[in-house]
């Protein structure tokens, strides 16, 4: 058995079929569209965020810029105050520190320094032992020399300072005004406010990162790669989270680098696609619903007509050709069972012309016309004949009323031919009283001799019980004759295109009937042909009556009487039929002194009327001279 | 013209009919001509002068600027600033030279300012940013300004070595330098100077259309 078939096994039902194959699909395709949303929306994201990161990597630079030409025009401002231009040409130096910690105080600037216009320190607030000794920015006071103001971020020991260099005019700079302020997580924080971005201020010194300030919290510890730096934005880990990130380097000295970490959350920057994401599942859990209910709706609209369409077919499989099955869909199920219906308006309608032809014909013959088209003509066969008539039923019909006639004889015919059915005989026609039947057409059967005389007796022995009825009716008790030959003849379909029997035409015909009339004569109930004892004689007893000169034939006939089954045969019957044959005999060898004395004494004994018949033969063969030829053969009496 | 007189009465006054003129031409480093630059000689051997009281010498302000610009004056000359304007100015320098203030004042102060110590002085107004104005303080009689071509003359009595020097506002190193000798025979002479300038530092006027008399560009 093939494994698919193994494997749609538990799916009996066409309706768990339909949900499985349904709800599979559907699962197929949500599967699919999900795999495509996530992936694309995980790539929209991304790019999103690498496209945003370089945006505020821009806004950030551009903050940080705008931050120190803020902090320039303060320091600037301070640095036009006279007060303190006087402090400088007094060239005290207590009194300029003091006055360089007040002018940093207006600012809250977190450094303050006083440098000479050749560059050596004069004031500071971080460390006195600087004063007098050489700047440490001096690139930066060569730009605000060229420029007029600086500002750069700067390590000023381990701390991210954004410096202020402007000159203390009067009107020509005197000294530089250097101001610095330290960037940490609140400076940080005022960004990240503007940017919604983490950023992170990094320090590199001697191949190694060190995080100064952020607005991670807390602060991550470090693991950033060195060589990411100008990447284009990456993934990295803090201890919690996944972040994309940017490096922007922010200063480049030989001091150090200024680094800035920019970066977002990505489960942040997902929680859209979370969102979606449940959305999705809603959504898919409630067309998994629908489509099952739909599938459901639709295997029960089309498995119910299914059942009612097999419970029809059951129907007329069991001959129910009546059975409607009710679809009343407008659709392919609706058309469906109104040819179901139309094919079971005909079967039953077939089977109601079957019937009928049953009734009309033979069911053999019936079933033989059905089965084939049926056509003129007809072969010729072996067949038995079996001819019937009710003695005397031609006098009683005179005077009897027609509906006690009919129902007489409807009565006696029934039980007849079923008799003929049940011996499979064919029934080929009722003429008045009269039977007409045969075997071995058009249905070949090698005991058709037997099944007649069978059917014979089993008549005989109907009729008796008939004649019983009859008595007790007080109807007339008629006797029944019957003829019997067995030989070919043809058979066939014989009549008009329109109007046509399945009949049988021949000698072997004629002879039935005649030998059915011959009973009168020997005053037997069932004669047989000596081809048709040559057939039976095994299984029936019989007794060989006279030998007859059949009209139009050359050979004589020796004809039979049917006395009994051999098993039934009782013993005065053998006895009859053995001292019939040696009476017989004798007459045959003409003894008939001989032939006499036994005759009569089967008459004697049995009232036997062949014997008689016999009798009244040796009077007439008395009268006359015998003649030399005497070959005991009679004409077959008419 | 000014300068020029004072040589001759100084060669009057030395009674040496001989002078000799010196043709500076002060350049930048590019070799272009400098403008309005100081020019002097100082003669190697100091002499013995005769000074009659020196003349006070004015520095103008008018519609909030000074002028001159540049002003070149002998050791222990006094310079007076009258304010041409309707507003007050407040002057001053904290110039080693010279430190002093004239706060807020209308009118012309009532005492020039004597400017006794050689060096520059770089003056400033304290309300006008832009107001600025130099004195050069030299311990020297011969002194000039170059014209629009960078040269300037200079008429010294002949028979003496003179160290010559520029000076600019804009000179790169303070300590005015850039000093070459030469010592004059007979004839005339010509030099030429060269002055490193760095760009001007300084806060600028604002254009008179924006009418804000004050303010940084």
């Amino acid at each position: 058995m093939p494994v698919t078939v193994k494997f749609f096994r538990p799916f009996r039902q066409f309706r768990s079929r339909l949900l499985f194959y349904t709800i599979g699909l559907l699962l197929l395709a949500l599967a699919g569209v999900v795999a495509v949303v996530n992936q694309v929306f995980r790539d929209n994201t991304e790019a999103t965020i690498r496209h945003e990161l370089l945006v505020t990597e821009r806004i950030f630079l551009r903050l940080l810029s705008e931050r120190s030409q803020q902090l320039t025009q303060q320091a600037t401002a301070l640095a036009s105050d006279f007060a303190f231009k006087r402090v400088i040409a007094t060239q005290d130096q207590d009194t300029l520190t003091s006055a360089l910690a007040n002018l940093g105080a207006r600012v809250q600037a977190d450094a303050s320094f006083l440098v000479s216009i050749d560059d050596s320190v004069l004031a500071n607030s971080l460390d006195p032992q600087q004063n007098g000794q050489l700047f440490f920015a001096e690139e930066l006071l060569a730009q605000a020399e060229a420029e007029g103001a600086a500002a750069r971020l700067m390590l000023i020991g381990k701390t991210p300072y954004q410096l202020i260099i402007v000159p203390v005019l009067a009107p020509e700079p005197i000294v530089w005004l250097c101001l610095g302020f330290v960037i940490d997580n609140t400076v940080l924080a005022q960004l990240k406010q503007l940017t919604q971005v983490e950023i992170s201020l990094l320090s590199e010194q001697s191949q190694t990162l060190q995080i100064q300030a952020s607005t991670l919290v807390p602060s991550p510890r470090q693991r950033l790669p060195l060589f990411q730096t100008d990447a284009d934005g990456f993934f990295w880990h803090t201890d919690k989270d996944l972040y994309l990130s940017r490096l922007v380097v922010l200063e480049n000295q030989q001091t150090g680098k200024l680094i800035a970490l920019i970066e977002r959350s990505w489960p942040k920057a997902l929680e859209n696609f979370y969102r979606l994401q449940w959305l999705l599942l809603m959504i898919a859990l409630l067309s998994i619903g629908l489509a099952s209910l739909a599938a459901a709706w639709l295997a029960k609209t089309v498995s119910k007509p299914l059942q009612t369409l097999a419970r029809g077919a059951q129907a007329i499989g069991l001959g129910n050709y009546g059975y409607q099955v009710q679809i009343h869909s407008q659709d392919e199920m609706g058309q469906l069972g109104m040819a179901f219906n139309a094919m079971g308006t005909q079967l039953l309608e077939k089977e109601k012309i079957r019937t009928l032809l049953g009734k009309v014909v033979s069911p053999v013959v019936a079933t033989e016309l059905l089965s084939h088209d049926v056509v003129l003509g007809g072969e010729t066969r072996e067949i038995t004949a079996l001819f019937t008539d009710l003695a005397g039923f031609t006098s009683i019909a005179e005077q009897m009323p027609p509906q006690a006639l009919v129902a007489l004889l409807n009565g006696y015919l029934t039980e007849m031919s079923s008799q003929i059915s049940r011996h499979h005989g064919v029934l080929d026609k009722f003429i008045g009283d009269a039977i007409v039947a045969f075997w071995g057409a058009p249905v070949a059967d090698a005991g058709h001799a037997q099944q007649a005389v069978h059917c014979a007796l089993a008549m005989q022995h109907a009729l008796r019980d008939l004649r019983t009825i009859w008595r007790q009716q007080g109807l007339p008790l008629l006797s029944m004759r019957i003829g019997i030959n067995t030989g070919d003849a043809v058979v066939g379909n014989i009549g008009s295109i329109d109007r046509l029997d399945y009949t049988m035409i021949g000698d072997t015909v004629n002879l039935a009937a005649r030998l059915e009339g011959a009973n009168k004569y020997y005053g037997s109930e069932i004669l047989i042909s000596e081809q048709t004892y040559q057939q039976v004689c095994s299984r029936f007893a019989c007794r060989e009556l006279d030998t007859v000169r059949v009209q139009g034939k050359q050979q004589h006939v020796a004809i039979y009487e049917v006395i009994a089954r051999h098993s039934q045969l009782t013993p005065e019957q053998h006895q009859l039929c053995l001292n019939f044959a040696d009476a017989l005999a004798a007459f045959r060898q003409r003894q008939f002194p001989q032939a006499k004395i036994l005759f009569t004494g089967l008459v004697g004994s049995f009232q036997d009327k062949p014997s008689a018949l016999y009798l009244q033969r040796l009077e007439e063969l008395a009268a006359q001279e015998v003649a030399a030829d005497f070959d005991a053969v009679y004409d077959l009496a008419k | 013209m000014r300068t020029k007189a004072m040589a001759l009465i100084l060669g009057l006054l030395l009674g040496n009919a001989h002078a000799v003129t010196i043709r500076v031409n002060v350049l930048d480093s590019d070799g272009k001509p400098i403008g309005q630059a100081a020019v002097y000689a100082t003669p190697d051997t100091p002499q013995p002068v005769a000074r009659a009281k020196p003349k006070t010498l004015v520095i103008d302000q008018v519609d909030k600027e000074f002028v001159n610009h540049l002003t070149i004056v002998q050791t222990g000359t006094p310079v007076s600033f009258p304010n041409h304007d309707k507003i007050r100015h407040h002057v001053y320098s904290f110039s080693e030279a010279k430190n002093f203030e004239l706060p807020l004042y209308e009118g012309t102060p009532a005492k020039p300012v004597v400017f006794d110590k050689a060096g520059v002085v770089t003056l400033g107004c304290n309300i006008h940013d832009w107001m600025s104005a130099y004195v050069l303080v030299v311990d020297s009689p011969f002194f000039a300004l170059t014209d629009n071509q960078g040269a300037a003359q200079l008429e010294v009595p002949a028979g003496h070595g003179y160290a010559v020097s520029a000076w600019h506002p804009q000179v790169k190193k303070r300590p005015p330098g850039n000093a070459k000798v030469t010592v004059a025979a007979g004839n005339s002479t010509e030099l030429a100077l060269t002055l490193d300038l760095k760009k001007s530092f300084r806060p600028i006027r604002l254009p008179a259309t924006a009418n804000l008399d004050a303010g940084y560009r």
